[in-house]
């Protein structure tokens, strides 16, 4: 579904003024490269953020590297599925909490919307902010941009802030930066092998582990604000370009245009943990407030750089987790989407393909 | 369920006439336009990154008028006017016209041609304003110098339709048009006592 948001860059391309191309300091606001689909973003029903990998048992605790489950790059979970059981479905969760868990669709999509969910905050944000906590008072100072509610699935991970904070809350009495909040945030793991998925039973017994290893973040691709960039390039060969703009024949023929949005390995193990993805959005930049902003063209691409405007132009939304995964052949489904195992084409995951026929 | 773009994000356009005489306007038609396939095809390389690297090049910066229109033509396949002014003197009736007129090329039905020659009119960008958030309004004047006492194989002609164009998706050298949204519209016969305000205005969603 394309949003209104579509509309007012389609506005702002028919009003913007040709004689600025005779603006040498202005003319760069010209490229089309400005206008164009520029990312995309996952995201999943508002309760979910609360539930699933984000809610942190006291099962867990201990089990982290550093004896707790904050900063310790460790996605613990409890499944409640009865079938596959080193799996995890994000259903069965739902359905085991349905008391609280009252609303396990995504909002209804809408032109109107501005962003892909209403709220995306953790119970562990809510906690912090209700509490007035040092840390969340940390983390607000130091680093505002990563709280903002995006309603996606944010980056925390690659949080560049590094100054350490060691709090006096007898709650969470550990020496972290807030970087190390990602696995409970939730969103995308590290680049490498340094993070570990962790599966238990409805009780706390284990039943599975492995590593998980972030695709976009070890192609730099996420930014921490959760925008995934599309490689610029049309037609980009996978797997190692992030989302790729594609196109299929003869544009007259076919006015189409292809976003094709792989979730490899490392992502869509965790995102699967943190309850899967059931929107993905597509974003242009907002030009118009970049420039307000003081924000002048060109926009180079910085997974760090959190100064960039963007605009909602598109989103889809599922009944259901694409993530959904399964054990087969006495394989964790886990480990196989982890592992990108059984995936014939080269994405090694799921690769969803949005067509946008003009 | 796929849906094109127009149904998609319910782009409308709707264009007015009136006549301007004696510091007099009198409005003379007012209706729904079709937006054309062209206005797609435009789209598609833009947003595919396929054509031209310069967003001006997207803009509807051109109208053609015609004296064949018929309802036939206000379908979304259609890539050309029936039968467009084709040449400056009809365009310009006279030197005092203000209308800039000139020739190019057009991409019709996919295929670049200037056979026969297009005549393209300029929209002053002065007169492209947004309306809203998501409405564009181009104001159309053709003054009383302009299109007067149209003459076909000496037949009166009639102005009746209209046509608005995209500047250069493809980013072609020869630069090429591509029609992007069509209108009938009843006859007008066009003379220096009178001029005529095209206000056309396109919503996207």
């Amino acid at each position: 579904m394309l949003t209104q948001g579509f509309g007012e860059i389609l506005t702002d391309i028919m009003t913007i003024n040709p004689a600025l191309s005779s603006v040498s300091s202005a003319s760069a606001i010209l490229d089309t490269s400005n206008f164009t689909f520029y990312a995309v973003s996952l995201s999943k029903d508002c309760q979910g953020f609360k539930t699933h990998a984000h809610l942190v048992s006291s099962s867990f605790i201990g089990i982290g590297f550093s004896g707790t489950i904050i900063n310790s790059g460790l996605v613990a979970t409890k499944r409640y599925n009865s079938t596959s059981p080193s799996s995890y479905h994000s259903s069965a969760t739902r359905q085991y909490f349905s008391s609280i868990y009252t609303s396990s669709l995504p909002s209804y999509p809408s032109i109107y919307d501005r962003k892909l969910e209403k709220t995306t905050k953790s119970s562990f944000q809510e906690y912090f902010e209700l509490t007035n906590s040092e840390l969340w008072l940390f983390v607000l100072q130091n680093n505002p941009a990563a709280l903002i509610d995006y309603g996606h699935y944010a980056n925390y991970v690659i949080d560049n802030y590094n100054t350490s904070f060691i709090s006096g809350d007898t709650n969470f009495g550990v020496i972290f930066n807030s970087s190390g909040l990602w696995n409970i945030f939730g969103g995308y793991p590290p680049s490498g092998n340094s993070s570990i998925y962790f599966l238990t039973d409805s009780n706390g017994t284990f039943v599975t582990s492995g590593n998980l290893s972030g695709v976009y973040n070890t192609q730099g691709v996420v930014d921490l604000n959760g925008f995934i960039r599309i490689n610029p390039f049309v037609n980009a060969l996978g797997p190692s370009a992030g989302p790729i703009l594609a196109t299929s024949g003869e544009l007259s023929a076919l006015p189409a245009v292809y976003v094709k949005v792989p979730i490899q390995m490392g992502d869509a193990a965790a995102l699967a943990l943190f309850g899967g993805v059931t929107q993905i959005g597509i974003w242009c930049l907002d030009v118009k407030e970049m420039l307000k902003s003081g924000l002048t063209p060109p926009y180079s691409w910085s997974n760090v750089n959190t100064n960039r405007k963007y605009k909602l132009v598109a989103k889809t939304t599922f009944w259901n987790d694409i993530l959904l995964n399964d054990d087969f052949n006495d394989i964790s489904g886990l480990q196989r989407l982890a592992l990108g195992i059984g995936y014939t084409h080269p994405y090694k995951g799921p690769c969803v393909i949005l067509q946008i026929k003009f | 369920m796929e849906q094109k773009l127009t149904e998609n994000l319910n782009i409308k356009g709707h264009l007015t006439i009136s006549k301007f005489k004696d510091g007099q306007e009198d409005l003379i038609f007012d209706d729904n336009n079709v937006i054309v396939s062209g206005f797609s095809v435009g789209l598609s390389y833009l947003f595919s990154k396929l054509g031209s690297n310069s967003i001006i090049d997207y803009q509807l910066d051109t109208f053609q008028l015609g004296v064949s229109g018929h309802v036939g033509n206000q379908v979304s396949s259609t890539y050309q006017l029936s039968a467009p002014l084709s040449g400056i003197e009809e365009y310009n009736s006279n030197t005092d016209s203000n209308l800039y007129v000139f020739s190019s090329h057009q991409i019709k039905n996919s295929v670049i041609t200037n056979s026969p020659v297009p005549y393209f009119v300029k929209i002053p960008f002065t007169k492209v304003t947004r309306i809203d958030e998501r409405s564009v309004r181009y104001t159309i004047f053709i003054d009383e110098d302009s299109c007067n006492n149209l003459v076909r194989n000496g037949v009166d002609a009639n102005l009746n339709e209209i046509g608005l164009f995209m500047k250069n998706p493809r980013g072609d050298s020869p630069e090429a048009s591509i029609l992007a949204a069509y209108k009938y519209f009843s006859n007008i016969r066009k003379t220096d006592d009178f001029s005529l305000i095209f206000r056309w205005t396109i919503t996207f969603g």
